[in-house]
């Protein structure tokens, strides 16, 4: 239905922040990882937003206009016309996950450490803590933003279910 | 004029009905044409499917629905239903790289139900002009501006936070109104009790 659309797109939104918020905690958390499943040092984890597909208008009026049932008979039941709302809008946002290869990783001189290289240096993941926490604010200040959405709404469709 | 009953809807046409319909330029087919469903009623009376559901509600809309600012009203909610979900799908796409946000133009559909046309064209064949010129859909459309200080795209959350509480008290007037727009219909049914 089409009043539960716009939940659905702060859904998305408030899901793929949730999702940035996590790969900055797990970033944070392994600011300090030497050692890997894959190997190597802990690689940072970067959330990537997309804008959800959206169908061009040329697509959707042909799907519309092929999903049109024709009446062959007067005694079948006509379809009604589509609402002057049904126009299409975007579809929320989806989110893709990448792991970025150090560019710069941070060489400590650590000779003693058991992941130490030849020549003394621990290879530390390329993350910066600030730059973590900036980005945690804003995507936290986000999913603020989609939460009033989402709750705007709701109060909507209850408004509307006192009529 | 015989009384037609149907046996679906039992929307009943009399002659007091009838006489309003003819007053509000309606028209019932007495007879049945071969292009009408219809059947008979064990009483032998014409039962028609097709016409007489036509006309019931046609006749609703036209005499009473029409007539209040119901119509007007459900365009309103409709508007800012499309609108909330607009909006919302520019805040959800705050930090999506290179998005154009998007906005709705409907302030000519609105118009079009207040401002009514001084002549109304009847249509007798399908290939005549509509007198008025249709109306104007809602049309979502992406406005032209720059990239925000962000630089990841043009989404203004402050403005898209002041759309939403407009478009959210927006939508609460237009359901108070219409809420008092059915009462009143409501009380003109019942008429008043003390």
């Amino acid at each position: 239905m089409q009043i539960f659309d716009t939940l659905d797109i702060s859904a998305t939104g408030l899901s793929a922040q949730r999702r940035k918020l996590t790969a900055i905690a797990s970033n944070v958390a392994n600011v300090d990882t030497t050692r890997t499943d894959e190997g190597g040092p802990y690689k940072r984890r970067r959330v990537v937003m997309l804008e959800a597909p959206k169908l061009s208008k040329f697509s959707t009026m042909l799907e519309q206009q092929s999903s049109r049932m024709r009446s062959t008979s007067d005694r079948h039941m006509m379809e009604g016309e589509p609402r002057p709302g049904e126009v299409f809008t975007g579809a929320g946002v989806l989110t893709q996950e990448v792991r970025e290869e150090a560019v710069k990783p941070r060489l400590v001189y650590d000779p003693n450490h058991p992941d130490a290289r030849e020549d003394g240096y621990v290879v530390y993941p390329d993350i910066n803590v600030v730059t973590e926490m900036v980005d945690m604010i804003a995507s936290s200040r986000a999913y603020e933003a989609n939460a009033t959405v989402l709750s705007a709404a709701k109060d909507m469709v209850n408004r509307s279910l006192e009529i | 004029m015989d009384i037609i009953l149907c046996i679906v809807c039992k929307f009943t046409v009399n002659n007091v009905l009838h006489g309003l319909l003819l007053a509000n330029g309606m028209e019932i087919a007495p007879k049945p044409s071969p292009n009408h469903a219809f059947s008979t009623c064990p009483e032998g009376q014409v039962v028609f499917f097709d016409t007489c559901e036509k006309v019931g509600t046609v006749f609703l809309d036209k005499v009473i629905f029409n007539k209040t600012k119901i119509p007007t009203l459900t365009a309103v909610l409709d508007v800012t239903q499309l609108r909330q979900r607009v909006i919302a799908n520019n805040i959800a796409n705050v930090s999506t790289q290179g998005y154009r946000r998007q906005d709705l133009r409907f302030q000519e559909y609105l118009d079009s139900f207040v401002r009514k046309s001084p002549v109304e064209g009847q249509r007798t064949d399908a290939r005549h002009m509509a007198v008025p010129s249709p109306t104007f859909s809602p049309e979502v459309f992406e406005p032209e501006t720059g990239l925000n200080d962000t630089g990841l795209n043009n989404v203004d959350v402050d403005m898209e936070m002041a759309d939403l509480a407009e478009n959210h008290l927006f939508f609460n007037v237009g359901t108070r109104l219409l809420s008092g727009g059915f009462d009143g219909l409501k009380k003109a049914i019942s008429g008043r009790t003390a």
